[in-house]
């Protein structure tokens, strides 16, 4: 009989850095997955929210931290609630022409106007419904603070795309007349400026936006910190997109030279290439746009992920850090596609434990728990908590 | 405390007073109805009744937990003994959920079924969902749905009409033969690139093409109009936008990611009906409807045969690859029964 107070002795280790771990199983995961995958199926869906707490639960119950495990409380009820809440906004915003000319625009607008008080709101719900050591998070951000931080970014993008969407409904609307030249300069020009302002802006939001969720969540009495700096993110996101106009060009070459080559080597039919030529050089090309997205996405991912945790301090006391290498994480969310395609989506449970696993066991974290204090753990929701879980974002853990 | 038979053995767990995240080693004692924790060379700490403690969720091989309404906790790892003792306590869904998600007969079960629920709920489950939501929908707003599918199409696809005097006369000439109810809009339009072709859409409207009344003989064009007017009156249409829009909804809560539905342009009213393409089935039943107006009219039905093949060989002709048409062609599972009944029983064309 495991009695998990003694997996580790928190007095005698608090100055040392001990690993986060998970131990979920692919194969135990595989059948939860696949049992609430059938239920949903026979419900028509409304099951999907409780599989979702289901899953959560599995997911935070194997993770490890400090002699404890993380629970997750919320309700399939109170998910199941917020799904209707952004179905009901999605709809109208798709379908909503179809009841009233008008009805879209003002799902889009309750949808984006109100996107900082729905991601209060989420991780509010999210940080109170989680608990470790039978203490439970908390998050003390407020709307008005996130109109503030985000504000800003809002507008820009929010300019950047009715900019946009204006430039092609202006092609759109006018099919007969042949574009003049001046459009297309103005359209190019627009597009470039507003790439660069994203990859300038893309980043600082990303910091911004981290530095609100962790300086705003609390665990227990002791609120949760971190410095992070909106240049750090700005160049690795430049890095990151160095590497994919790398990867870019050389996927463009070779499949240049696979078609070119295909044309006069006199192995192959000469003229038209042989369907394998194409087939083979369709699925070169492919892998290597695969990995132009996979390889920056996983180095972007993994500074961020380290960056967050580095900095992170929870009170005064505990610290943490995590070590995730690029190499291998790119490695593992390839292998990760490639298993979840050829297997037509049934190693999905497998694909999520391992990189749950490698992402949460490269975390470490130094300093005990034990003193710990907080607020009642009896159910303190809000009446209409479950609108948080109408937009709930992965944060953290 | 002296032992009876309702006392069981002590459950060895961690125990968590209200608010503290300090860990204790506690042992629980269950005597009936009555719950003890005693903790590591203490005396008890705690009592109270098994009703009144909240049971966690059986999970995988997770701790068990415990919540006592002062908002303390007792958390076990040895789930079986737990269970034994406190599955009374929990939900019995919840329970048998539990049960399936640890057997492997179960998951094998499941492998097999789902392909074979998702094929059913696609292939019959959905269309007769389909049939009822469509008929519940308002006309008004249905016909709301045709202006605006028009007006995307205007300039676009469609220009004005370039059809001379005569063709127009046969056009209104047919149409007044053909009974039709008030719901219905014709339409003659000049369709360009998309050559002869007639479509409705569900509101009623119906669109011929010039190409197509010149193409056509009165009795074909009145076939065609037929067969048309059989796709509005079925709402197969209708049925369509529904049942895509259905798939996609199930398909977004199955996945759990309901932003699907606005991501995805696909489900968009207008533009599934410019890419839809009606099932056999439809087709079949679009041409009965025509089968029968003709018959009543003592109009031969093989003039809808005739119409087809003339339009087929139309495309042919301009060696049109045109997919939409092929694929229209490829769902129109009588045009070789009604060409070769063409060819016995004359249409009678006059053009």
């Amino acid at each position: 009989m495991a009695d998990h107070t003694h997996e580790q002795d928190p007095n005698a280790q608090a100055d040392a850095w001990q690993q986060i771990k998970f131990t979920g199983s692919g194969l135990e995961f595989f059948k939860i997955w696949i049992v609430n995958l059938l239920l949903t199926l026979v419900t028509l869906g409304i099951y999907s929210a409780w599989a979702t707490v289901r899953t959560r639960r599995y997911f935070y119950g194997n993770t490890h931290v400090a002699g404890s495990r993380f629970d997750f409380h919320g309700t399939g009820l109170q998910i199941l609630v917020g799904r209707v809440i952004a179905l009901v906004l999605l709809l109208g915003w798709s379908q909503g022409h179809f009841i009233h000319p008008y009805l879209p625009i003002v799902c889009i607008a309750i949808v984006i106007g109100l996107f900082p008080w729905f991601m209060v709101r989420a991780l509010r719900f999210r940080m109170r419904n989680t608990s470790l050591h039978n203490l439970r998070f908390d998050f003390l951000g407020t709307s008005l603070y996130a109109y503030k931080l985000l504000g800003g970014y809002w507008a820009v993008l929010l300019a950047l795309s009715i900019g946009s969407v204006l430039f092609f409904s202006d092609f759109i609307n006018n099919p007969g007349e042949q574009p003049e030249v001046a459009d297309f300069t103005g359209f190019f020009l627009f597009m470039f400026l507003s790439m660069v302002i994203y990859v300038l802006i893309y980043p600082a939001f990303v910091c911004d936006s981290r530095k609100f969720y962790i300086n705003h969540a609390a665990f227990g009495d002791h609120r949760f910190s971190a410095q992070l700096a909106r240049r750090g993110f700005i160049g690795a996101f430049f890095r990151a997109l160095l590497m994919f106009v790398f990867f870019m060009v050389i996927a463009a070459v070779v499949g240049g030279v696979i078609a070119f080559s295909s044309q006069i080597h006199p192995f192959f039919d000469a003229g038209t290439p042989s369907t394998v030529t194409v087939f083979v050089g369709v699925i070169v090309v492919y892998g290597l746009f695969g990995l132009t997205s996979i390889v920056p996405a996983a180095y972007w991912q993994v500074f961020v992920f380290n960056a967050t945790f580095c900095y992170l301090q929870l009170g005064e006391n505990v610290k943490f850090k995590a070590m995730l290498a690029t190499k291998p994480f790119a490695w593992l969310l390839i292998s990760n596609l490639l298993m979840v395609l050829f297997s037509l989506g049934l190693a999905y449970p497998w694909a999520a434990i391992r990189l749950a696993k490698y992402k949460l066991e490269a975390i470490r974290c130094q300093g005990g728990f034990d003193s710990f204090e907080g607020a009642s753990t009896a159910d303190r929701n809000a009446l209409g908590e479950e609108v948080g879980s109408a937009f709930d974002v992965e944060f953290g853990f | 405390m002296p032992l009876n038979e309702h006392q069981t053995q002590p459950l060895a767990g961690t125990f968590y007073f209200n608010g503290k995240a300090k860990s204790h080693r506690a042992w629980l004692v269950k005597n009936g109805d009555r719950l003890t924790i005693k903790l590591d060379a203490e005396a008890e700490v705690l009592g109270c009744r098994a009703h009144e403690v909240k049971v966690s969720e059986a999970l995988a091989n997770l701790p068990s937990r415990l919540v006592f309404n002062t908002g303390d906790a007792f958390e076990c790892a040895d789930t079986a003994a737990f269970a034994l003792l406190f599955n009374q306590h929990r939900s019995g869904v919840a329970n048998a959920v539990h049960k399936l998600e640890r057997s492997t007969k179960w998951a094998l079960l499941a492998l097999v079924l789902m392909p074979l629920l998702a094929y059913g709920a696609l292939t019959w489950l959905m269309p007769m969902a389909a049939v009822s939501v469509a008929e519940a929908i308002p006309s008004a707003l249905v016909k709301q749905l045709d202006q605006q599918v028009l007006a995307s199409m205007d300039g676009y696809v469609f220009a004005p009409t370039k059809a001379t005097v005569a063709q127009q006369q046969k056009l209104q000439h047919v149409w007044a033969k053909l009974p039709h109810g008030l719901g219905y809009t014709l339409l003659s339009k000049d369709g360009g690139v998309i050559g002869a072709n007639a479509m409705a859409l569900p509101g009623g409207s119906i669109i011929v093409t010039d190409a197509l009344l010149a193409l056509l003989s009165e009795d074909e064009l009145l076939a065609v109009l037929a067969h048309e007017m059989g796709h509005v009156d079925l709402q197969h249409g209708l049925r369509n936008i529904v049942q895509s829009l259905g798939v996609t909804l199930v398909f977004s809560t199955i996945i759990g990611d309901v932003s699907l539905l606005a991501e995805s342009a696909l489900v968009a009213a207008p533009v599934i009906i410019q890419q839809m393409s009606y099932s056999r089935d439809m087709e079949r039943e679009a041409d009965e409807f025509a089968h029968r107006k003709l018959t009543q009219m003592g109009i031969s039905p093989a003039c809808l045969g005739s119409a087809l093949k003339r339009l087929m060989d139309s495309h042919k002709q301009t060696g049109d690859a045109n997919h939409a048409w092929q694929s229209y062609l490829s769902t129109h599972p009588s045009i070789s029964e009604r060409v070769a009944s063409a060819q016995g029983v004359s249409c009678g064309a006059s053009r």
